[in-house]
């Protein structure tokens, strides 16, 4: 078996070597270097006797916001001498490893996620507990305390208390939602005031080889973009969550969400194809080689497309912009979406000083610019840079006249996420894909919920 | 190739059935090679060499003087490194234990001429039939309360549930045995633990190697009961890593650490079975049959 | 005869030491544990630091309405029987050539190697395989394409069963291959050769020889296939969804299901439902086996 030996010299050798460092390559912008090199600033609160915590993150070690993290930590254990236990989880530790370990006493001190996963899979069961006095702590610029620095909307909303009425996160990421597109190739792009100036540019955007819209479709919480986004225009904050909270499912006959659907519905024809037999982050990348010219989605794509573009060895000197959907005909909610990732300190924590006072000096403006420095994301403070590719949606952020509305307006968490995957998400993929009429999409979404409710007791 | 007699008109007969059948197995047969070749080729691309030159030799590291850049990637950064000295220790240990613990089990339940026995060994083989989700919710709770969600739970975990599958595997094996040799050692006066070691085992050797491989493939590739026990990094096994890592390298485009990381998940099982295949064989052959 | 006697004695008091240790194992860690998820199915339990409470048979009903449990059941069922049908018709057909093939020992090798493939290394590489993009198909759609063919959206939730059986058929019959060549290798050849003489075509062959004289093993495979398909859960997890979170539910597993509401939720997890599931995936998986034995129960033939 000659073909056999080769292989397996081939990888014996590979073996061998891989385990001695040989350059690689370095994608780090400057401000990335500038940021890893700067010096660690002090910390405002110091930890009086915990000489240990630990912290369970949702980040992997080499994901940009886990290097980040990854210098607070170091930081830290410089300034305080605490040591920190760091796990890089990824994103699903929190329910493959931090949701089973709250049946023991072995938790971490420190975990982060966004808040509404958070108050799905830890609150709920009463795993947390308060970080009102994190707020109070000084993150090391003077007086100045966690409270000072937070942009109020990333604290004070209802979904961040739990049931005695305290805060449970402390927030240090701000995700936003929106329609992006690469300025350098789908030019003059000015926000659309009404749904039909949308479908007009995403018509004018087509060519033969250029989709308007891309979208990976194997995930149901991107494709639930679309309707929640309009239907939040008409009914506001909370409005959906308390038609999906009905248990007789007749909340969804409202006129309103009726019109929602049929908006949702006219988007299909402008998907790209294959966007239903997508495998992530195959379309968004399609997005990124411009086989689309628009794709909604989170905060965070200018980010992983400029990864992907950079690993691809493209010339990264893109910008993008974002819109937001315009106000549907009959709409009367001119919302922007928001979402906050923090820092939760669990109820069994053995070193909640330590955790709590780790969490504070994150927010110290020289640990957080790494986050739009290195990790190119939004910030809950006001203070610091804004990544170019984010300026305008910081702006709709910032925009007082917007109404501020939790991701999904909170729908993610109903009956601990089972709404979703069992009531909407099945139904918004067929409306999505044209098995459902509007009006069939409703009046499933009716009946189903109706059944859901009833069968959850 | 042994001789082969010559044969008969008849089998020259075209036979549309075995046509197809000898297409179908080459083309396999080519498949699997393109797969493998795929895999090796592209630990060694860039994401964009991966993606629209599937076929073709990796270039771009090698002319950049980094070829091993992928399998550094996946080592240092997405904690392969250290996933490998864990999994080669689990796994090792935890197949030879299995294996130490089963075949006494299985010699007894054959050769001791015990009544119920035959009951007693299709009572352990039922418990290939339970699924790992059937048990791993109470395994977990339990555990944990002894503080054993990590590695060491882990360990007595895949020894547990190793079991059936192994004892009914190595039952086979006892079973096929001849009685002489055993009758002349007792007769010699050997006792029969004495018996047991230095006859009965040597003698099954080809069922405890197969027994230890098929036991070391299935816990090498286990993914289920490591992302629930581990939560420690420096504990994570190499499938337990790909998992978590497969969701990073999505957001990351890091395809060429994944793929790394996959062919380090899967070149070293498949040395194992190209030294071992033919142990494999003949052991699944008597383990199956009677 | 007296030395036998005596060591047969002997040995019967090391029966115990002998089987203790496994069977100990095999109680605290299989079958307590069964037992225990069967108690835990009856009560209401998220799993989360709170502690189960009676609910009665209320995680049946909830499961029986559940879309996503018969999605998960019925998808269950395709892959045990289509799955292993088509992985049983293709380890036959093989078995047919690979018996008198040059080199066929290499490829014996070379069809087991997915088996060996851990499932999440399967999965993604299959993602690649069945990707669907215009200009840049994945491996399958571009063979297809290039014979003129058009290219097949196969990860879409309503085709993913089918590719998943398909790719279960391709990655399983090596090990079933193996399997049944051993039977057939024990097959003694005058019975072959007599037949040939006598001008039988393969197939004549297959059902007068192969056949009756492999039932036996047939039989354990059967079962053996009926396990594993049962528990399926990495390759449709990783294959059908983005890796990370669940795939649509159109596209679940019993395995799927059970993780989805414990480890893998999004939200809050539903430890009592998922025991329900597990319930009835042993009650599934019995149901199977004793079936299959039933079906595949007849004299042993000698030879």
């Amino acid at each position: 078996m000659p073909v056999k030996r080769t292989m397996a010299v081939t990888l014996a050798v590979g073996l061998v070597v891989a385990g001695c460092g040989t350059g690689t390559y370095d994608p780090e912008t400057p401000e990335a270097k500038a940021y890893f090199a700067a010096p660690c600033p002090e910390p405002g609160v110091k930890p009086a006797s915990d000489k240990e915590f630990t912290y369970w993150s949702m980040w992997t070690k080499d994901e940009p916001q886990g290097k980040v993290l990854g210098k607070a930590v170091r930081c830290f254990q410089e300034k305080t001498g605490v040591k920190v236990k760091v796990q890089w989880l990824g994103r699903k530790g929190y329910s493959q490893n931090l949701g089973p370990a709250l049946n023991t006493d072995n938790v971490p001190d420190l975990f982060d996620q966004d808040v509404t996963k958070v108050a799905a899979a830890i609150v709920t069961p009463g795993g947390t507990q308060s970080v009102e006095d994190v707020y109070a702590m000084k993150v090391g610029e003077g007086d100045k305390t966690v409270r000072d620095v937070l942009s109020p909307s990333s604290i004070d909303f209802p979904q961040n208390k739990d049931k005695d009425g305290n805060n449970f996160l402390v927030p240090y990421e701000t995700l936003s939602s929106a329609w992006w597109f690469n300025r350098d190739q789908t030019k003059n792009v000015q926000q659309p005031k009404t749904m039909a100036e949308l479908y007009s540019l995403f018509q004018s955007s087509q060519t033969k080889d250029r989709s308007a819209v891309s979208q990976d479709g194997d995930i149901s919480f991107y494709n639930m973009y679309f309707f929640t986004q309009l239907a939040e225009r008409f009914t506001g904050a909370g409005g959906l969550y308390a038609a999906a909270s009905d248990r007789s499912g007749q909340s969804w006959r409202n006129p309103g969400l009726l019109k929602a659907a049929e908006e949702t519905a006219k988007l299909r024809p402008f998907f790209i194809d294959g966007w239903d037999a997508a495998k992530f982050p195959q379309n968004q990348q399609r997005w990124a080689d411009g086989d689309a010219s628009f794709l909604y989605l989170g905060s965070w794509a200018p980010s992983e497309v400029r990864e992907y573009l950079t690993k691809q060895g493209v010339d990264t000197k893109v910008t993008f912009g974002s819109f937001q959907f315009p106000m549907p005909e009959g709409a009367t909610h001119d919302i922007v979406e928001q979402i906050t990732i923090g820092f939760g300190v669990t109820k069994k924590a053995k070193h909640p000083e330590a955790a709590k006072a780790f969490a504070a000096y994150f927010l110290n403006k020289e640990l957080l610019r790494g986050i739009p420095d290195v990790a190119s994301n939004l910030v809950p403070r006001p203070d610091v840079d804004v990544p170019e590719d984010l300026k305008s949606l910081k702006a709709v952020l910032d925009d007082p006249a917007k109404e501020h509305v939790l991701q999904y307006d909170g729908l993610e968490s109903l009956a601990g996420g089972r709404w979703t995957t069992d009531v909407f998400d099945p139904a918004n993929l067929a409306l999505l894909k044209g098995q459902l009429t509007p009006q069939q999409f409703i009046d499933r979404l009716a009946s189903t919920q109706a059944t859901f409710w009833r069968n959850q007791g | 190739m042994a001789y082969k007699p010559k044969p008969a008109p008849g089998s020259r007969r075209f036979s549309p059935l075995k046509f197809i059948g000898t297409v179908v197995v080459w083309l396999v047969t080519a498949f699997n090679l393109l797969v493998l070749y795929w895999l090796i080729a592209a630990a060694f691309k860039t994401p964009i060499e991966i993606f629209t030159k599937p076929f073709a030799l990796p270039y771009t590291w090698f002319q950049r003087g980094v070829p091993f850049r992928n399998f550094e990637y996946a080592w240092n950064q997405a904690g392969f490194g250290e996933a490998v000295v864990s999994t080669v220790l689990l796994v090792g240990l935890a197949t030879v234990v299995t294996v130490a613990i089963s075949a006494p089990a299985a010699y007894a339940l054959t050769r001791f001429g015990v009544r119920g026995a035959g009951g007693l060994t299709n009572v352990i083989a039922v418990g290939m039939g339970v699924p790992f989700q059937t048990v791993v919710i109470p395994l977990f709770v339990v555990l944990s309360k002894v503080h054993l969600d990590n590695i060491y739970g882990l360990f007595i975990v895949y020894v547990a549930l190793s079991i059936p599958f192994t004892v009914f595997l190595l039952t086979g094996f006892f079973r096929s045995l001849p009685d002489e040799l055993e009758e002349a050692a007792a007769i010699d006066g050997a006792s029969a633990t004495r018996t047991f070691f230095s006859v009965m085992l040597p003698l099954a050797r080809g069922g405890l190697i197969t027994a230890l491989i098929l036991n070391a493939i299935g816990l090498w590739n286990e993914t289920l009961l490591a992302i629930v026990f581990l939560k420690d990094q420096a504990e994570f096994t190499l499938s337990r890593a790909l998992f978590t890592f497969y969701g990073a390298a999505s957001y990351q485009s890091e395809y060429g650490g994944l793929i790394a990381g996959v062919a380090l998940v899967v070149l070293p099982m498949l040395l194992l079975y190209v030294v071992l295949a033919r142990q494999i064989i003949t052991g699944l052959t008597l383990g199956s049959g009677k | 005869m007296g030395a036998i006697a005596a060591h047969v004695g002997r040995k019967r008091r090391l029966f115990l030491p002998f089987l203790v240790p496994a069977m100990a194992l095999y109680v605290a860690f299989l079958v307590l544990p069964t037992l225990a998820t069967v108690v835990l199915s009856f009560t209401k339990w998220a799993g989360a630091g709170d502690t189960p409470k009676p609910n009665g048979v209320g995680n049946y009903q909830q499961l029986l309405n559940s879309e996503a449990f018969q999605f998960s059941f019925v998808n269950t069922l395709i892959y045990v029987f289509a799955g292993g049908v088509g992985t049983f018709v293709l380890a036959f057909l093989f078995t047919m050539v690979l018996r008198d093939m040059r080199g066929g020992k290499v490829v014996r090798a070379i069809l087991f190697f997915p088996n060996i493939v851990a499932p999440v290394a399967l999965g993604m590489f299959l993602g690649f395989v069945f990707k669907y993009q215009p200009h840049k198909q994945g491996l399958a759609n571009f063979i297809l394409t290039e014979l003129g063919g058009t290219a097949q959206k196969f990860l879409a939730p309503d085709n993913v069963t089918w590719v998943v059986t398909a790719s279960l058929i391709w990655a399983s019959s090596g090990f079933f291959i193996t399997i049944l060549m051993a039977a057939v290798d024990n097959i003694p050849p005058y019975l072959y050769e007599d037949s040939d003489l006598a001008g039988a075509s393969p197939w004549q062959k297959f059902t007068n020889i192969t056949l009756p004289l492999t039932w036996d093993v047939i039989g354990v495979a059967g079962v053996l296939w009926t396990i594993n398909a049962l528990k399926i859960f990495e390759l449709v997890f990783v294959l059908a969804g983005p890796g990370t979170y669940s795939p649509p539910n159109r596209a679940w597993t019993l395995g799927i299901f059970v993780f989805d509401r414990t480890f893998g939720s999004n939200g809050t997890p539903d430890f009592g439902a998922a025991c329900a599931c597990a319930v009835a995936m042993i009650v599934l998986v019995s149901v199977l086996v004793v079936a299959l034995r039933r079906l595949m129960r007849r004299d042993a033939l000698q030879y």
